[in-house]
C-alpha cells in the first residue's frame, strides 16, 4: 500500500488539550504505557520534572514540564511550572506518511496516523520529515510512535490517555465538534495551537492545544511555531521536478535526436547518390 | 599513416571503468528510485520482495523489496564510491585526464564554442570552420557536463556516506535532513548529466565513438581528422616522435 488518503479536517476524530486544566499527574503517560504494553525502564534524576526527558521507542507520551515566568499587569512576576502532555499530534496531511517510501505509515478513516511495524524498513524518513520529532527507532531498527489508540477508537472507546485524565484536560470527539470547541477557546481569549499551521502539515493537527495567554510561551517548549521542516519541504518540491523533468527532458531530447537521425540519413543518401553519379560520369 | 587506419581514442582502462560505472550507476539508480519514488517503482519492489516475503509471514512484499533495494544501494554505493575515487586519481597521477583541457581556453572562446556545439546538437547547424579545426579530444560541452557529473558525484557520495554512517559520525537529525536533501540534489544533477550524455552519444555523428566505447576503443583516422583534428595532430606528432626514437635506437 503506497497510496495515501487523508480524511478532511472536519472528518474523523480530534482532541482538544486544555493545558490550563493539567496538573501534571502523568496518569496519561502511564495509561499510554499500560494500554500499549510498552516496557517500563527506570529513569534518572534530572533538573526538571519531565521524565523521561523525551519521547522514546517505549514512551509514546511524555508530560513535559516547562518552567516559565508569568507576568502580571502590576509588574509582579513569578515562576510557574506548566505541564504539557505531548504525543504525536497526528497532522492533517501527515508528512511522515508522505515521506515513508514503503507506505508503512497508514492513515485511518478517523485520522489516526499509525506506523505499521511489520512494514517499516527503518530508513528514518518519517523522523526526518516530522516537524515535532516524534517517531523513534526501536532496537530492531523499525520506527514507532503514538497510534492515537486507533484500536480503542475503532471500538467506540476514547484513547487511553484521554480516558484516565482526572481533570478532563482532553476533550475527545468528532473533529468538527472538537474544532468548534477550539475556536470557542480562541474566542474566549485563549492561545490556541494547531488550527492555523503550515501547509506542510496540512494546516492543522488533530491534537489541538489551548492555554491562557499569560502562559502561552510554554507552548514553545515542545510545539514549534513553524510546523515545517524546510529541508524536507524542499525535497518534496524537488521530487516531482526531477521525475517529470527527467521524463520531459528525455522526451524532448528523443524528438531532437530522431530529427537529427532522419536529417543525417537523408544527407548520407544524397551524398552517396552524388558520389555514384560522379563515379558513373568518370567511367 | 593511411586514412583507413584506425587510431585509439578510448583506452582499455577507460572502457573498463566506463562499463563498470555504467553497471553500478544503473543499479544505484534502480535501487535508489525505490526509496525516492515508490509510486513509480512499487511494481518492481513487489516483484523483488514477493518471493522474499513468502518465507517470512510477518512482512509485506513491498517493504521486503525496498529493504532489499536499500541494502544493495548501500553496498553498491561503497563500490561506486571507491571507483570514482580510484580512477580519477589514476588519471591525475598518470597525467591522462584530458576531459577538462577545453577549460584552458579563454571564457569568450569557451562560450562561443559551447553555443556552436549546442546549435549543432539542437538545431543541426554545422560548426564554424575555426571551431571545427580546433576541436580536441573533448569539446567544451563535455568539459562543462563533466563538471556537473563531478559535483553530482561528490554530493551523492558524501551525503550517502554521511547517512550510512550517521551514528558513527554523530550526525544529528538536522544534519541527516540536509544530507538527504543533498542526496536528492546530487541525484537530480546526475539524471541531468545522464540525459545529456545519452543524447550526445546517440547523435549519428558520434556513432563511431559509441561503437569504440563498447568495442576496441578505436575510430577511423578519417573520422578522427574531421571531428577531433587537434587531437589527431597531437597523436600523429607523438607517434612520429616515438618512431624517430625507435629508428635512432636501431641505428
Amino acid at each position: 500500500m503506497v497510496s495515501l488518503t487523508f480524511p478532511r479536517r472536519d472528518e474523523g476524530v480530534a482532541v482538544l488539550v486544555r493545558l490550563d486544566r493539567c496538573i501534571g499527574c502523568r496518569a496519561c503517560q502511564v495509561a499510554c504505557k499500560e494500554w500499549n504494553s510498552l516496557e517500563y525502564r527506570p529513569t534518572e534524576f534530572s533538573p526538571t520534572f519531565t521524565t523521561p526527558q523525551d519521547l522514546e521507542p517505549n514512551v509514546w507520551k511524555v508530560v513535559f514540564f516547562g518552567e516559565i515566568t508569568r507576568e502580571y499587569p502590576t509588574g509582579f512576576a513569578d515562576p510557574y511550572v506548566q505541564p504539557i502532555p505531548f504525543n504525536c499530534v497526528h497532522c492533517q496531511t501527515a508528512p511522515c506518511a508522505r515521506a515513508c517510501p514503503v507506505g508503512a505509515i497508514k492513515v485511518s478513516d478517523e485520522g489516526a496516523v499509525v506506523i505499521e511495524g511489520r512494514e517499516c524498513i527503518g530508513c528514518g524518513y518519517c523522523q526526518e520529515a516530522c516537524p515535532y520529532n516524534v517517531p523513534r527507532q526501536r532496537e530492531d531498527g523499525t520506527y514507532t510512535k503514538c497510534t492515537f489508540c486507533v484500536d480503542r477508537i475503532q471500538h467506540g472507546m476514547e484513547p487511553a490517555c484521554v480516558a484516565v485524565c482526572p481533570t478532563e484536560v482532553f476533550e475527545f470527539g468528532p473533529a468538527s465538534q472538537v474544532l468548534a470547541s477550539a475556536e470557542a477557546e480562541r474566542a474566549a481569549g485563549k492561545e490556541v495551537y494547531g488550527l492555523n499551521l503550515d501547509s506542510y502539515v496540512g494546516g492543522s493537527i488533530r491534537w489541538v492545544y489551548s492555554i491562557s495567554k499569560d502562559k502561552a510561551h510554554a507552548l514553545k517548549i515542545r510545539l514549534p511555531e513553524k510546523a515545517t521542516v524546510p529541508f524536507n519541504f524542499l525535497r518534496e518540491v524537488l521530487n516531482p521536478v526531477i521525475r517529470y523533468g527527467a521524463v520531459l527532458g528525455a522526451a524532448l531530447l528523443a524528438v531532437i535526436g530522431v530529427i537529427h537521425e532522419v536529417k543525417y540519413r537523408k544527407e548520407r543518401v544524397k551524398a552517396l547518390k552524388e558520389a555514384t553519379k560522379e563515379k558513373g560520369g568518370k567511367e | 599513416m593511411a586514412e583507413r587506419e584506425r587510431i585509439e581514442v578510448i583506452s582499455s582502462s577507460y572502457r573498463f571503468t566506463h562499463t563498470l560505472n555504467l553497471f553500478l550507476y544503473t543499479m544505484l539508480i534502480i535501487t535508489g528510485l525505490m526509496l525516492f519514488s515508490i509510486d513509480l517503482t512499487a511494481w518492481l519492489a513487489y516483484s523483488v520482495g514477493s518471493p522474499l516475503a513468502t518465507g517470512i509471514p510477518t512482512t509485506e512484499p513491498i517493504a521486503q523489496g525496498v529493504q532489499w533495494a536499500r541494502a544493495w544501494h548501500r553496498f553498491l554505493g561503497h563500490v561506486w564510491g571507491a571507483l570514482i575515487i580510484i580512477y580519477p586519481l589514476y588519471l591525475v597521477i598518470t597525467r591522462r585526464l584530458t576531459t577538462f583541457i577545453p577549460l584552458k581556453k579563454g571564457l569568450r572562446k569557451q562560450i562561443r564554442e559551447a553555443v556552436a556545439v549546442s546549435k549543432y546538437y539542437l538545431l543541426g547547424k554545422p560548426l564554424p570552420e575555426d571551431i571545427a579545426n580546433n576541436m580536441d579530444r573533448h569539446n567544451i560541452l563535455v568539459a562543462h557536463t563533466a563538471i556537473l557529473l563531478v559535483v553530482s558525484s561528490i554530493l551523492l557520495s558524501v551525503s550517502g556516506l554521511a547517512m550510512v554512517y550517521r551514528d558513527a559520525i554523530g550526525l544529528d537529525l538536522e544534519g541527516f535532513r540536509l544530507m538527504l536533501l543533498l542526496h536528492d540534489v546530487g541525484f537530480g544533477m546526475g539524471v541531468l548529466y545522464v540525459l545529456l550524455h545519452i543524447f550526445a552519444v546517440l547523435d549519428p555523428m558520434n556513432r563511431p565513438l559509441l561503437l569504440a566505447m563498447f568495442g576496441d576503443g578505436r575510430v577511423s583516422l578519417r573520422w578522427a581528422r574531421n571531428h577531433m583534428p587537434k587531437f589527431v595532430e597531437k597523436f600523429l606528432k607523438k607517434k612520429e616522435e616515438e618512431e624517430r626514437i625507435q629508428e635512432q635506437l636501431h641505428m
